[in-house]
């Protein structure tokens, strides 16, 4: 490790110094990236926490209230309603986004004809904004031109399609199905380049030991890849959980906020209603589950560039 | 922009003609050289836009003031405004819901003068454009118009169901839903988070059986047999709409009716200006223009009643050109404009004037001929108490849209809806007084 | 790419039926639900408005493809104007990202000061907070910076949520460069930052290319700041420029919408098929020392 190396003990002084002392290059480096934080996230971040604490509304710059709109959220069907929307939005997606992105970089991993093509082309998702992508899928969904409907009616298997936003659950199941649909490609992709650098021999190894197939998927490839996987896991979670594109996109919130979720709640009550404080509360109570996830992950890659 | 274009060749004559004396000739024009940014949305009808673009224009090129008008989708725009009051930046003028009136008023300058000119202009406000604009006594901003709504049906599969003309009460309207329904062409009403047509469609129901959000003194009313009444019409009618109603955006009712799986559905007129644009070109939709036609809201045990988006100019008191806002809207109330863009629309937004009856601002279209009629029965969200920012919030939650639509899918009993929000409205109320 | 035999690949004499069973068809699938809409998008881009909405034509192909769709978006919006501030939003705030977090990490992997920890440990949590909860604070921020209503506001909001990452993935990344290089330039009398900036940096340029074009995506992206912090229509962005002149109250313009999705997203997909490989594997390396 470089921090172990002493330097060549010259004297030097002024700007030399300062950009070869290891402490004072360290604080030089770091520097522009904490000011940045500290004027542009950290300030308005506590202005928002201040925000939360009254009940300040639009027009009104309201008085401090405490901890009281974090009461009256947890009084309020349509707050714990949101909540639980978020848990499930976050884990279905996350879910399908670890299948369909495992699955996809087993399958990009092997050789076929186009492959640069076309994992270019499965990117196209994770590429397109968030916004437009919705549209595309909105205009699927349509309730009188849906292509899904059209394509299950003429195939045979339905009589009318389905109300893909109409029905409370199956709104539900549609916003979390487009998320997955836009992070399966950075699963996929990082997932495969973990493949990709785990070293053959250990896979001839493994079949001179006569493992089959799946067991050197379960004893080789994934204890390999996991590292990776949990950290593509981590970052999934952390951009679904805060998601506000999609659901503003497709359903804004609807049917009966049935799909709404944390961010679009806070961004509804916030602006569209009006009652910063309450937005601000809204959203501040995602912080602690991103936070213990945060640090968990911190500690684990710690732990694991230590060891 | 021809605003950009005519200012700069003013600028260019007044500085060949007058280099030296440049000072006293901004002094002489009190505007000039200031700077008006102007947020408007896309009115269905392109050229009340362009009427506006023209408007903004020659009010620069007469003022010397630089105009710019920036336009939003509708939810963006709401999303814009409402940054710009939180923030006192962006913009000095905008286009908006009425309830942006009561949730921003100690955001939004005095204009009363204005308002008192333009009423004087055109024989004195209606009820429902003072109610709009007027807090605590004051007006903080000026209504544009309301967009009345009205039920657009076809006649022909009307007809083929039996039913020669648009039913005249609720009871009537079921019975028609249902014939309508066993002939494969069913009827529907907005029931999603649609910011125009939730509304639009179904306040008029709550009011007609008699349920009120609010009584006069602004206590919430909601719990009542009336409101239960309503609930249970609804979901009667419910089971026969066309499907995928409770998901209908604004745009969705529009595109029900024109592709002809809807028979019949509760929107402004734009329905019939698009079918009627494109029957120059298209046989099919000639037809369809031929058999349809425009209803009233039914008659209900309460009455006959209806809500629409009403629009109005928020002056953000936020703005640093304050004289310029006022002179933009005299601008916009004079004789010279605001009747010629108000009969250009068509009725898609009729501004609340009591002389507008006399004036020429009228479509010729007799299938339009209703939409006169509808600015006399409207009621603000709110209603029977005075327009608030409680009730306003309770149209931003979607509160009414979402009670009908979860007793209709049965998510909730008709008695548990109402009472799931009875418990929101007064949560807000709370909320609001406190 | 490499052309050894990849692990879990099938072997020549695999029965056909498993290939088809294992391959063909989940990846018929993947592509049919992954890049499925994009298709759906071309089709409504180059189908005239008379085909779009009838209900009796199969939506899955254009009978009379046009190209009014498109030229729509170009002669009566300013979709040229949009993407030319997409392209300057991105491309700046991903450089000013680079600029800051580049070296930020390489201090954070590389070098001893008291507090790293703690910065590292701050840096990437400020990653976590919401836009959602920022942007109405962030509006008063930047006219105070009398940057309000321009794209240079985006360009300076987007590295608060870009730098965290960027400085996390190469952090990440320098760890797994050995440093011996660094020590030997060292003994050879280079300075600290010369080592970082001669060895170091070029030897991270896969991390760098990865964390770029993450970035870049990111702020190619995103919307909440992008329309909040600013009003004018010549200085908008592709998605809310598409977004707020596309859909009206009544209507959405379908055809141009997905006109604009496309041209919004294919241009950049054909670039990053070039750097992908090294994308991924930057990506890896970074994310699992980060």
């Amino acid at each position: 490790m470089s921090a172990t190396v002493t330097p060549v003990p010259t004297r030097r002084r002024g700007l030399v110094w300062l950009i070869d002392n290891e402490r004072s290059l360290g604080y030089l480096l770091v520097a522009p990236v904490v000011i940045l934080m500290l004027g542009l996230v950290a300030y308005p971040f506590c202005v928002a926490v201040g925000y939360a604490l009254t009940d300040r509304t639009l027009a009104d710059p309201g008085v401090f209230v405490g901890l009281d709109n974090f009461i009256d959220l947890f009084d309020n069907q349509i707050y714990l309603q949101t909540l639980r929307n978020t848990v499930i939005f976050t884990a279905g997606s996350v879910a399908m986004r670890l299948v369909f992105g495992v699955g996809l970089a087993l399958l990009l991993n092997e050789h076929f004809r186009f492959r640069r093509l076309i994992r270019s082309a499965v990117l196209l998702p994770w590429i397109v904004p968030t916004v437009l992508g919705t549209m595309a899928w909105l205009w699927m969904f349509n309730p009188n031109f849906s292509v899904l409907n059209w394509m299950l009616v003429h195939a045979g298997l339905m009589k009318d399609g389905f109300n893909w936003l109409t029905n409370p659950d199956l709104a539900l199941f549609c916003v979390t199905l487009v998320n997955a649909w836009r992070g399966t490609p950075f699963m996929a992709i990082t997932v495969l380049a973990g493949l990709q650098a785990i070293p053959q021999d250990l896979y001839d190894a493994s079949a001179i030991d006569g493992a089959n197939k799946l067991q050197r998927f379960r004893f080789v490839t994934l204890p390999l890849v996991m590292p990776v996987l949990l950290t593509a896991l981590v970052l999934s979670i952390i951009w679904t959980f805060s998601d506000f594109g999609i659901v503003y996109g497709l359903t804004k919130g609807g049917p009966m906020n049935a799909t709404q979720v944390l961010a679009t709640l806070s961004f509804q009550q916030g602006l569209a209603a009006g009652n910063i404080g309450e937005g601000a509360a809204i959203s501040l109570t995602m912080l602690p589950v991103l936070l213990i996830l945060i640090i968990w992950q911190l500690r684990r890659i710690r732990r694991s560039t230590v060891a | 922009m021809t605003a950009n274009r005519s200012l700069t060749r003013r600028a260019l004559i007044a500085t060949a003609a007058s280099a030296p004396l440049a000072a006293p000739a901004i002094a002489q024009n009190a505007l000039k050289g200031t700077k008006l940014t102007i947020l408007a949305g896309n009115w269905y009808v392109p050229a009340c836009n362009t009427m506006l673009d023209e408007l903004a224009a020659e009010v620069g090129k007469d003022t010397g003031m630089e105009i710019r008008i920036e336009r939003f989708a509708d939810a963006e725009l709401a999303t814009k405004t409402a940054s710009i009051i939180g923030t006192g930046r962006g913009a000095d003028l905008a286009v908006a819901d009425e309830f942006t009136t009561f949730l921003y008023a100690s955001k939004l300058n005095d204009v009363t003068d204005v308002a008192d000119e333009a009423g004087k202009n055109y024989g004195g406000w209606q009820q429902a454009g003072k109610d709009a604009c007027v807090v605590g006594g004051r007006w903080k901003s000026l209504c544009i118009g309301q967009a009345p709504a009205a039920w657009v049906y076809r006649t022909d599969q009307f007809k083929a169901a039996g039913i020669d003309k648009f039913p005249d009460t609720f009871a009537d309207l079921l019975k028609g839903a249902k014939a309508l329904h066993a002939k494969g062409t069913p009827i529907g009403m907005t029931l999603g988070h649609a910011g125009g047509d939730g509304r639009s469609t179904n306040y008029p129901v709550l009011w007609a059986f008699g349920g009120k959000e609010f009584d006069k003194d602004g206590k919430v009313t909601l719990n009542s047999p009336e409101t239960l009444q309503a609930i249970e019409w609804y979901k009667e009618i419910y089971q026969y709409f066309v499907p995928g109603t409770t998901a209908w955006l604004d745009p969705d009712n529009n595109q029900a009716f024109l592709s002809g799986k809807c028979s019949a559905t509760v929107n402004v007129n734009t329905i019939y200006l698009s079918t009627r644009t494109a029957a120059a070109t298209d046989a099919a939709k000639k037809e369809m223009l031929g058999n349809m036609d425009h209803g009233l809201w039914p008659r209900g045990p309460a009455g006959r009643f209806a809500n629409y988006n009403i629009n109005v100019w928020l002056p953000f008191a936020s703005s640093a050109n304050p004289a310029g806002q006022k002179h933009f809207l005299r601008a916009w109330y004079s004789r010279a404009f605001l009747p010629k863009w108000t009969k250009t629309g068509q009725s898609y937004f009729i501004p609340t004037f009591a002389g507008f009856d006399k004036e020429d601002v009228w479509p010729e279209d007799p299938k339009l001929k209703i939409f006169r009629e509808l600015n006399k029965i409207n009621r603000l969200p709110g209603y029977s108490g005075p327009p608030t920012p409680a009730a306003a919030e309770a149209v931003a939650k979607f509160v009414m849209v979402d009670m009908f639509a979860k007793a209709c899918t049965g998510q909730l009993t008709p008695k548990a809806a109402m009472d799931w929000a009875s418990k929101e409205y007064d949560q807000i109320a709370k909320k609001r007084r406190a | 790419m490499s052309t050894k035999l990849q692990p879990g690949e099938i072997r020549g004499n695999s029965p056909r039926m498993e290939r088809w069973l294992f391959f063909y068809i989940p990846m018929g699938f993947a592509l049919f639900f992954l890049v499925g809409p994009f298709y759906w998008m071309l089709i409504t881009a180059l189908k005239p408005d008379s085909e779009l909405y009838d209900g009796a034509k199969s939506p899955l192909y254009v009978a009379n493809p046009s190209l009014d769709h498109f030229r729509f978006l170009f002669e009566k919006t300013e979709f040229v104007t949009w993407t030319w501030n997409t392209m300057m939003v991105a491309t700046l705030s991903t450089a000013i990202a680079l600029a800051m977090g580049v070296p930020a990490g390489y201090a954070l992997a590389r070098l001893r000061f008291r507090g790293s920890e703690l910065i590292g440990t701050a840096i990437f949590v400020t990653y976590l907070v919401p836009s959602s909860l920022l942007f109405i604070p962030m509006v008063e921020v930047m006219a105070q910076l009398h940057l309000d209503d321009s794209i240079w506001a985006l360009v300076v909001v987007y590295p608060t949520f870009l730098v965290p990452f960027v400085t996390w993935l190469m952090s990440g990344y320098f760890r797994t460069i050995p440093s011996e290089l660094e020590d030997c330039a060292r003994i050879d009398g280079m300075t600290r930052l010369g080592a970082m900036w001669r060895i170091a940096i070029p030897l991270a340029r896969p991390g760098i290319l990865s964390a770029g074009i993450f970035a870049f995506t990111l702020s190619w992206n995103e919307f909440i700041y992008a329309l909040t912090l600013v009003t004018a229509s010549a200085e908008r962005t592709i998605p809310v420029g598409v977004l707020v002149q596309l859909t009206r109250a009544d209507f959405y313009f379908w055809g141009p919408l997905m006109a604009g999705a496309l041209l919004g997203s294919v241009p950049v997909a054909i670039v990053y098929s070039f750097f992908v490989d090294q994308y991924a594997s930057g990506l890896t390396a970074g994310a699992v020392k980060g």
